[in-house]
This record gives C-alpha cells, structure tokens and sequence, in this order.
C-alpha cells in the first residue's frame, strides 16, 4: 500500500469482518441477515443491450465502432 | 395438457423459480411446473420432459414457463405464476416494500462500507459484475460457475494488484470472522485460519473442527481453479498470507484436490514462511513426509484431527504425536460385522464434490476402481448417469453436466433422490453411500423427500434392498439442526455417520462384488 498507514482492502474485510452487496440469489442475502451481516441485496437485471448490440446501433447511429 | 409459455425479457434467480415452481406444483390439477430461463441447457431438459419450445421463438434473456394441467387452467395458471414471480407468496409484506437497489453503484451508495460483493448471477454477467466490484476497491466471492478461464486469470491479476482478493469463480463457501457466506455451517469462531479450493471440503473440515471444539475465524475459498498451474494459485496465496498477518490465527490450513506441482511448492513455501504451524489437506496425496512447522492429511476428518493436536501441544509437536493421532483416528472408524456384508456393487451418489471425491480415495483401496464422473483417475471417468454402469461408481451430482439449468443439489436434493431410488431396485447394487450437507445456502429440509420415498418404497435395514449408508455434514447450530436429520435418516433405517471419511469406510467394508449375479451391462 502507498500510505504505511493505509491498510490492505483484504486485511480491512479480515478484521472487520464481512460487510456485502449480494447480487443474485436471494436466499444468501436472508442467510446473511440471519447472521446480522450488515447487507444490501441488488435486484440485479441482465444488461439490456449485449455489447455486439450495442456496436450495431453505434453504426446506426453514424459512430465508428 | 403440457404447454409452454414465455415471457420476453425478464431475470429471476434461480431460487425464487424454483419455489414458485414447488408452489405451483401444490395446486390442484399442476402434474409439472417448470420455470427456467431460456439458455440451450435448459431448453434442452424442458424438451426432453415433454414441452415443444419451437426454435428462435425466444431468446437467453426469456422466462419459459412449462405447465402440464388441463387445457381450461393453462392461462388462469400462468398468470399465477407471474403475480407470484411479481410478489412471492412466501415474502414477508415488510420485505416486498423495502427498496433494493439495482445496480453495484447503488448498493455502494446505500451502503458505502461495504467491503465484499457476492456475486451469484449467471455465468455470463459475473466477470462485469465482479470487475467493476474490483475496480470501486470491493473483495469478490464469485459463486457463479461458467466463468471464463481467461476471465479468471484477469480477476485475480487486478484484485492481486489492489489488494484485495476474489474467491471464485465457483467458489460456494467462505467464512470472514466467523460468518459464513454461501454454502456454510454454523460453527464456532477460532484460532483456525483456512484456505481451501474446495468448498464441501471446507466445510466438512469445519464441522470436523467443531466437533472436536475448535472454532475457525477465517475460511477463504478460491475455487478449484485456482490451484492450477494457468491461475498459478493466485488468491491461495494471497489468502493464506492474509491469514499469517492475523494475529489471532494459530494453525493455517490448505484444503483442496492436488494442486499443480509449482502451485503446490508456493502453498508451501508461503505457510513455511507463515511463523505458524500449518496442515496442508490436498485429498489423497501420500507423497509429503510430515516437514514441521507443516503437517500433512489424506483426508478431511484426519485434517482436522492434525489441526487437534497442534493446538492442544503447540509449536513444539513432534511428528510422532501426530503420527499417534491419526492412528487413533483410523482405529476409531467403526467395521461393518461380517454378517451385514452386502453383495453387491457401491454406488455413491454425492451433493458435495470433494465428498464424492474423498469417498473415492477411502473405499479404492478396499473395493478395486471406483468409477466417476468426477475420478481420482482420468482413466475411471464415465458421463453422465453412471450409476447405471456395472461396477463400483460414484456420482457427484453438483458437476456441471447436472447443473446446467438445475439448481445445485445441495438446494435442490430432488434429482439425487431420483437417482437413489432407481439404484434402491437394483439388485446388482449392495451398498449405497450419500452425503448430506447441512448449513446456511443448503436446501431447508434437505432429507423429507428421500425419507418419504424410502418409506413409500418399504425400505427397512437389514432387509433384501442394499444397504443405505449416509454422513452429515453439519452442526447442531445449522439450520436444519443436525439431530432433527439424523432423527429422521436412521427411523429411515440409514446407517448415519458424523464423518464422511467414516461412512465411505463402512460402505467399502459392506460391499463385496456380486458373486454368482449375471454382469447387467459394461
């Protein structure tokens, strides 16, 4: 780390302990509640536009993919 | 009437469909409910179970719904099945109104400390997800298989330059000061810090632990992958040096199938380095003399049983006092009586993989080749159903040939259940080996159906059906409450074991190759 006191992100989770976003199933998010986890549960919807969808309208659009 | 229904564009997670799935199967007139996202896996399995999807009429992006009831119910009944997509049924009133954010960035502005994403969306999204997790400084859990191994090698890299970790991809289990995140049991907090790239392994280890007493405060998994030469064991590493910089860690554990040889040596190296005593479990290998500060196990039960004796007598164990308990471990498993003898072949059908796989390397020895989908050895590796084969066979149903489009067995038992009752007929079989894992992220009532089927079946011990043999992975604590399954599994007339390493044993013992009996098929 840059600082001598900044503290390594993995070391911080360690002794900190878990602190999360869930982004999928559900059911880890209630586990981790149950176990007063402190937890944020993302309703997660796929990307609408795939990235080859997204060049095609690029070139619609006139731009140079 | 079997008919299909899609709806265009929509996500659900793979649980809120099967419980809907489940729900609908409840109502009257519902002979099969079926609820997937549309990838070719699951079009697949949806086909063979009898819907006709017509080709290009959808997209991986769509909700298939399969419904077999009378032609008058199919549209009363599909709407059923979005309002309760919509509006779970078995949700609290106070869970369907608190907002949920929907994208990484708006979780972080709801909660700014976050330190951990856990990552469980398809396959194909993951590595996105997980990169932009990295790059707002975030630790990663990947539970999401299909990730790319190329994905993988760059995850590692940038989270390794930033230091943070990911554990994963297909990393289901991990335990961060004492709180487990996916697959993961309810047990005590202590002086125990693990690595492994096995996730039932780490948890059998863990339960193993807790019942000698022993609490573990971090349990890091990495994948499988991750020990392979391409990965080069980035996050083992990284991992397990987290761990030596812990103060309140005393043993440092490595839990996984044989690495590559160079991983290997760098796991080795780094625990050597760590200033604390270590036990390196990779499954099977017999090949490492013990090299003080750093023990060796075969298996998971005797890991943990090094583990015992390291905390109990410190830096200064001997090599002859571990040696001692081990051997008293061995001497404690229990023999099958010569009279419960069974002729017949062993089938092992397994949730947990490297249950599957220790259950191989315990009963090899006593019963000749074991085949697998999942083999100690290239050369024994069957596809798909083999059970089916004449021969010793272990199937471990959480390899991706079953999970494409299913849940994990370990949440939804219902296809090893199938499995298990096909091979209860079979009279070539003597004895069949099961595990069942216990814990957080594990199906709530995970030995109902199998007990009900037995029952149905009119299976008893000691009768002419094979012998059922089982282990627990799991704690009194977890919730299903280990003595409530193993109530229910030996009034089933299971013979229940605590240790899979134990169970796989009493089953080698039980089973003799059939004598007498024609070979059914090669």
């Amino acid at each position: 780390m840059d600082s001598k006191h900044a503290i390594n992100p993995l070391d911080a989770l360690l002794q900190k302990g878990p602190v999360v976003v869930n982004m999928g199933m559900e059911s880890f998010f209630h586990d981790l509640q149950a176990q007063e986890v402190p937890v944020v549960h993302v309703q997660w919807r796929p990307p609408l536009a795939t990235q080859g969808l997204l060049q095609k309208l690029q070139k619609i659009g006139g731009e140079s993919s | 009437m079997k008919n299909m229904h899609i709806v265009k564009g929509v996500y659900y997670d793979s649980v809120t469909l099967m419980l809907v799935a489940r729900e609908l199967k409840q109502i009257e007139d519902v002979r099969e409910a079926t609820l997937n996202i549309a990838t070719p896996a699951n079009i697949a399995i949806m086909r063979q179970a009898g819907f006709e999807i017509p080709e290009g009429a959808h997209s991986p992006d769509d909700l298939l719904v399969g419904l077999d009831c009378p032609a008058e119910r199919q549209q009363e009944l599909f709407q059923t099945a979005r309002t309760w997509l919509a509006s779970p049924p078995w949700k609290k009133e106070s869970e369907k109104t608190t907002y949920q954010p929907k994208s990484l960035d708006g979780a972080l502005s709801i909660l700014p400390e976050a330190n951990l994403a856990l990552v469980s969306i398809a396959g194909r999204y993951a590595a996105a997800e997980a990169t932009k997790a990295l790059e707002r400084g975030r630790n990663v859990m990947l539970y999401s298989d299909n990730v790319s191994l190329e994905d993988e090698i760059r995850l590692k890299q940038l989270a390794h330059s930033r230091g943070l970790i990911v554990m994963g991809p297909d990393c289901g289990t991990a335990v961060i000061n004492g709180k487990g995140l996916g697959f993961s049991n309810a047990c005590p907090t202590g002086p125990v810090g693990i690595v492994s790239a096995s996730g039932t392994g780490l948890q059998e280890v863990m339960v193993q632990l807790a019942r000698r007493g022993i609490g573990v405060k971090h349990g890091l998994g990495t994948g499988g992958r991750d020990v392979k030469t391409e990965v080069g064991g980035i996050s083992f590493v990284d991992g397990l040096n987290a761990l030596a910089r812990d103060p309140d860690i005393q043993v440092l554990v490595a839990i996984g199938k044989p690495p590559a040889a160079e991983v290997r040596a760098r796991i080795l190296a780094t625990m050597e380095q760590s200033g604390k005593a270590g036990v390196a479990c990779f499954m099977g290998d017999r090949n490492h003399p013990d090299a003080p500060p750093v023990f060796f196990a075969t298996q998971l039960e005797e890991c943990a049983q090094v583990v015992s004796v390291l905390l109990e007598k410190g830096k200064q164990v001997d090599k002859a006092t571990v040696k001692q308990a081990r051997q008293a471990l061995f001497g404690s498993y229990p023999v099958p009586p010569p009279h419960e003898r069974k002729d017949g072949y062993l089938k092992g059908l397994f949730t947990g993989g490297t249950l599957c796989y220790e259950a191989q390397f315990m009963a090899q020895p006593i019963v000749g080749p074991v085949w697998s989908n999942a083999p100690l050895h290239s050369e024994q590796k069957v596809q798909g159903n083999s059970l089916s084969m004449t021969g010793h066979c272990m199937v471990d149903y959480g390899e991706d040939e079953f999970t494409q489009g299913r849940l994990h067995p370990m949440i939804d038992p219902s296809l090893r259940t199938e499995r298990l009752l096909e091979q209860l007929k079979d009279p070539m079989v003597g004895v069949i080996l099961f595990d069942v894992v216990l814990g957080y992220g594990s199906a709530a009532q995970p030995v109902d159906e199998l007990v009900a089927a037995l029952q149905q079946a009119g299976y008893r011990e000691g009768s002419s059906f094979p012998t059922l043999v089982c282990s627990i992975c799991g704690t009194e604590e977890d919730p299903q409450v280990l003595s409530a399954q193993r109530t229910k599994l030996k009034q089933a007339g299971v013979k229940v074991f605590e240790s899979n390493a134990a169970a796989a044993l009493f089953a080698a013992l039980l089973a003799q190759s059939p004598q007498g009996k024609e070979e059914k098929n090669g």
